[in-house]
């Protein structure tokens, strides 16, 4: 198990596990997200409160979850970079920050669709809403930082840092958002996550698309991965090797 | 050398914010910017929002603290640039004294000079904003516990960008998210004030943080320094 977790801090090793793991996982997802989606929006009855609409939360749910993960996972690799200088840890947190920003872009709109029929507004300061937010500027943040260096190095170790510094903060920001908005309003009962009031049929299709969800997080973060990988590692031999492969492939066929 | 490096931790501090003083009397901009831009800011509410007393009185305590943060922000420009261009920065790096407690005396001159200003002007344009008596203790408290906060958090982002050659902007999106815990209990404990609620609980939640971001925030200067000095 150690071994098989030290193997992939080399890049190399990385690109030619995740080579094998790639189909295994593209296909589990596809099979998740694709039971998953057509059973929750097309087949679970709708809900006697929200009708049709409570259906959005089978995306939104997931990514606001997620949104969350994957902050805590960069800062884990960041961490790791930091603290065991492992390059491939660096790429990962590199590819994590688009993702996890997109996600909560989604996570946010996906919000607002929901909120306009069931609470009648676009938006509310509410605290789930705003510390969402604000975790997108931390995002947005880190992408800016590391776009700002021309080092390749500088830039990783500047942004492992600022995302280990955001991941303190983040509680902080978390518990006085929570505070704030319950002085300023009640906070919106949104029970949607109570699972003890929605029958099976609604929270097994969820369990489905929420798990595949997370293989297409993983798909996307590993193919990212993959493609700095190649970037960074284009003057050595074994990159080179595998466009040669390539080439004589795509000329046999 | 020698000598130096037998200096005690409490001369040295005394030292660092000795000279951190004398440069910034010396080119008075540093001290005087900040708190000019306070001060133009805060009166840019009133001329757009309208001056009607009952409006400026519930925005007064939101609009000193945004004001006070941007400042500061602003202000750390002055905090780590001209050290990193002349080199003496790299000084602070390989000096044998605890780089903790420079970064921390370092940090509180530049309180003393861009913030204490502001401080001391706070509850005059508070009173301009037509902001009830009893808010002004705890807005005053509030930023004495809660700005030395925003300078060390604006210190790591400073840290971090300092060898970027146009960092302004950059910092502000930074910064200024990691800014918003500050700014709610500041905010919140001169709205719990005008409400006749004890507002005391904040202010210790307000020292907690500062003595987290006390504890911390040195650690996360220095190994931003370090990246940008290589």
């Amino acid at each position: 198990m150690w071994q098989w977790f030290l193997q992939l801090g080399s890049p190399r090793l990385f690109y030619s596990k995740t080579d094998r793991y790639l189909p295994w996982l593209s296909w589990i997802t596809v099979i998740l997200l694709g039971t998953g989606l057509a059973w929750g929006l097309a087949f679970t009855p709708p809900d006697y409160q929200m009708g049709e609409n409570y259906r959005i939360a089978y995306i939104h749910v997931p990514m606001a979850t997620l949104a969350m993960g994957c902050y805590a996972m960069m800062a884990c690799f960041s961490a790791g970079y930091l603290i065991w200088k492992i390059k491939v840890a660096d790429m990962i947190a590199k590819a994590c920050a688009p993702i996890g920003a997109s996600i909560t872009a989604v996570a946010l709109a996906t919000g607002s669709l929901w909120g306009i029929p069931t609470w009648g507004t676009w938006w509310i300061w509410d605290a789930r809403l705003t510390s969402t937010l604000i975790m997108l500027f931390l995002y947005v943040g880190i992408i800016a930082l590391r776009s700002a260096f021309d080092s390749i190095d500088s830039g990783a170790r500047a942004c492992a840092v600022l995302s280990l510094v955001g991941v303190v903060n983040l509680p902080i920001i978390k518990y006085s958002v929570d505070w704030w908005n319950t002085l300023h309003q009640g906070a919106s009962n949104l029970s949607l996550s109570d699972t003890a009031a929605n029958p099976p049929e609604v929270w097994i299709p969820a369990f489905f698309v929420g798990f595949g969800i997370l293989g297409f997080f993983l798909i996307a973060l590993i193919l990212r991965t993959r493609n700095e990988i190649l970037l960074r590692e284009r003057r050595a031999q074994w990159v080179s090797d595998l466009v040669e492969g390539n080439q004589k492939e795509s000329g046999h066929a | 050398m020698m000598n130096n490096s037998r200096m005690g931790l409490g001369s040295v501090i005394v030292a660092t914010v000795r000279r951190e003083l004398l440069l910034a009397f010396r080119s008075p901009g540093d001290v005087i910017n900040p708190l000019m831009f306070f001060i133009i800011a805060v009166t840019l509410f009133p001329l757009g929002g309208g001056a009607d007393s009952a409006f400026l009185s519930g925005i007064a305590s939101g609009v000193i603290w945004v004001t006070t943060l941007l400042a500061i922000m602003f202000s750390m420009e002055s905090l780590f640039r001209a050290d990193y261009e002349d080199g003496s920065l790299e000084q602070l790096l390989m000096s044998p004294q605890p780089l903790y407690f420079l970064l921390l005396a370092k940090v509180l001159s530049h309180w003393l000079i861009a913030c204490l200003p502001i401080l001391i002007l706070a509850p005059v344009f508070a009173v301009m904003l037509a902001m009830p008596a009893a808010g002004i203790l705890p807005l005053i408290l509030g930023l004495l516990a809660g700005t030395p906060i925003l300078c060390l958090l604006g210190a790591i982002g400073m840290a971090l960008t300092v060898g970027l050659s146009r960092s302004g902007l950059l910092l502000a999106v930074l910064i200024l998210p990691l800014y918003i815990p500050v700014l709610v209990f500041g905010t919140g404990m001169v709205s719990a004030a005008l409400d006749s609620l004890p507002y005391t609980g904040l202010l210790a939640l307000m020292g907690a943080m500062l003595v987290l971001a006390i504890c911390l925030s040195p650690l996360a200067i220095a190994a931003a320094l370090r990246i940008s000095v290589n």
